[in-house]
Formats: structure tokens, C-alpha cells, sequence
């Protein structure tokens, strides 16, 4: 019994390891050579540990290492480089 | 090719229209040369609407015989946002030294810039001016257009015509042509043929 017990909160501490994507919308990124002022500025956000910016799609797809990381700094890295998000929206595990 | 590179790098006729304010924290460093004149800055953006830089412009046009030393001032004042395009206005003001002989004297140079651009169209707008006892304006104008929409990971290219007016160019006060922009990730260069005459070489990088 214990060491079930002992399992199942290991792969639920696990799990919440795993982190999370958010897919972020964003307006006016018409331009590759400023958006690598958005992928620097959330690549400096501690957490974050993938970027990757679809111009054609206008959105960012974002991957963090820990559930840690909310989306209000991810919102600010992203006006920091001087865009403006739409939208945030956290993706269900393995999308 | 050695007697043809110090003139394409040094004294070739440009104009790189750029955004002067970048993301908070970064930094861009670029050059303009063209005939007789020769422009370096180097920005860093405390936030994402402001930033604060050195210039170094060399200006050999006319029968001017100067160069200047300014610290700069570069605001954002408005970026719209369109779904699929953005817009810019920015106006810098900075200060500092004239060199010309002795004794070194105060100058000033202010510049407002404008810009509108999709992922398949550019243009651009900029009006400076430097001096103190004796203000030299300049009027640059770009429109541009894209031949391919690369996504971030790709090369970009760009086929742009300008055009440039200075009263007190002393030669051709109107100039223009056509250039090829490119930029790879971090890094922008240029390269064209200006009318009546001479090449153009600019670049630009962002850390």
C-alpha cells in the first residue's frame, strides 16, 4: 500500500515537471530581425526552455521547463521587445 | 580588389534607415556612409520606447570639413500595430561637439523618423539635422518590397529604391537608386548603386 502510495506521487510530481506551452499571439510581428528581440527577452525569462516564432502564424510557441512560469511574464517579455500580444493560451501536455 | 575595399567601406554612398529604439536591453550598432559622409551609432534601449547612444558622424559633403561627436536621445513616441503590419515614429535629439579646427564647439542634431511595413512592403521616412551655428538638414525617403515572405529562420531579401535630398551637398542635392537589403537572424547588411554614381554598403547587428 505504501509503496503504491509512493508511486503515484512520484508520477505526479513528475508530471508537473514536464512544464508547459503556451501559444501567444501576436500582433504587428511582420519583421524576423526585431522578433529576435522577442526570442532573447523570453529566452532570458528563467523557466523558459524553447522558443519558437512563426511570423506567417503571428505566434510564438512557448515551452517551459517547470509550471512556474506564468503567462502575465511571459505577456511582459514580449512588450518589453516591443510587441503586442493578442492572446495567451496554455496548450494541453504534448501539443 | 584592396583599392576597391577602403572606398566601398569607407567613404560610399548609403542611407540604412533603422530602428533606433530596439528591445529592452539591447543593443544596435550600425553604420551609413555615402560621398563625404560617413555616420556610426551605437544604441542601447533601457526600455522598449527608449534609447540612449553615441554617434560619430563624419561630414566631409560640400565644403563642410567636420565631424561631430553627440550623445543621442531616442524615443519611441508611437508604434501602431495592424494585424499583419506595423508603423513607427521616433524622434531622437542629442548633443555634443563640432570638430573643426580649434577651439572644438557645441553642436546639435535632432532627426525624426517614420516607418511603415507588412512582410512584402517597406517604406520609410527620415528628416535630420545637425550643426548649431550652421544646421544642415537631410531628407531621406525608402520604399521597398520583398521578392519572397521567408519565415524567421530564413534569409531575408529586399529590393528597395531611395532617394535623398541635401541642400548642402554642394554636388547633387537629390540622389537615389536602388539597393538590396538582407538580414539573417541578428545581422542586416545592404548593397546597391546610387545615382549619379557610386556604391552603397550598410550593415547593422543587434545584440
Amino acid at each position: 500500500m505504501n509503496a503504491s502510495l509512493f508511486l503515484i506521487a512520484l508520477v505526479a510530481t513528475a508530471g508537473s515537471s514536464f512544464g508547459q506551452s503556451y501559444k501567444i499571439k501576436v500582433q504587428g510581428m511582420v519583421c524576423s530581425l526585431c522578433s529576435q528581440g522577442i526570442e532573447k527577452r523570453l529566452r532570458g525569462e528563467r523557466g523558459v526552455s524553447d522558443v519558437k516564432i512563426d511570423l506567417g502564424k503571428k505566434e510564438i510557441l512557448v515551452h517551459t521547463e517547470k509550471n512556474e512560469v506564468r503567462s502575465e511574464e511571459l505577456k511582459r517579455q514580449i512588450e518589453e521587445a516591443g510587441s503586442y500580444v493578442k492572446s495567451i493560451e496554455e496548450l494541453p501536455e504534448g501539443k | 580588389m584592396a583599392h576597391l575595399a577602403v572606398p566601398l567601406l569607407l567613404g560610399l554612398p548609403a542611407i540604412l534607415s533603422s530602428h533606433p529604439v530596439i528591445y529592452k536591453g539591447g543593443t544596435a550598432v550600425f553604420w551609413n556612409s555615402q560621398p563625404g559622409m560617413l555616420d556610426l551609432q551605437a544604441n542601447h534601449s533601457l526600455t522598449s520606447w527608449v534609447a540612449f547612444g553615441l554617434e560619430y558622424l563624419d561630414d566631409q559633403m560640400g565644403s563642410q570639413n567636420t565631424r561631430y561627436g553627440f550623445l543621442r536621445t531616442n524615443v519611441l513616441v508611437k508604434r501602431w500595430f495592424g494585424e499583419d503590419s506595423q508603423a513607427n515614429l521616433y524622434l531622437s535629439l542629442g548633443g555634443g561637439a563640432e570638430m573643426r579646427g580649434v577651439p572644438v564647439r557645441a553642436a546639435l542634431i535632432a532627426a525624426l523618423e517614420a516607418d511603415f511595413e507588412t512582410r512584402s512592403l517597406y517604406t520609410a521616412f527620415k528628416a535630420t539635422a545637425w550643426g548649431l551655428d550652421r544646421v544642415r538638414p537631410m531628407l531621406q525617403a525608402r520604399i521597398g518590397m520583398a521578392p519572397y515572405v521567408g519565415d524567421y529562420e530564413a534569409l531575408q531579401a529586399w529590393l528597395i529604391a531611395q532617394a535623398q535630398y541635401f541642400p548642402d551637398a554642394g554636388g547633387d542635392v537629390w540622389t537615389g537608386g536602388p539597393l538590396l537589403r538582407f538580414f539573417y537572424r541578428s545581422v542586416l547588411w545592404e548593397m546597391g548603386a546610387q545615382i549619379p554614381g557610386g556604391w552603397l554598403l550598410n550593415g547593422m547587428v543587434h545584440f
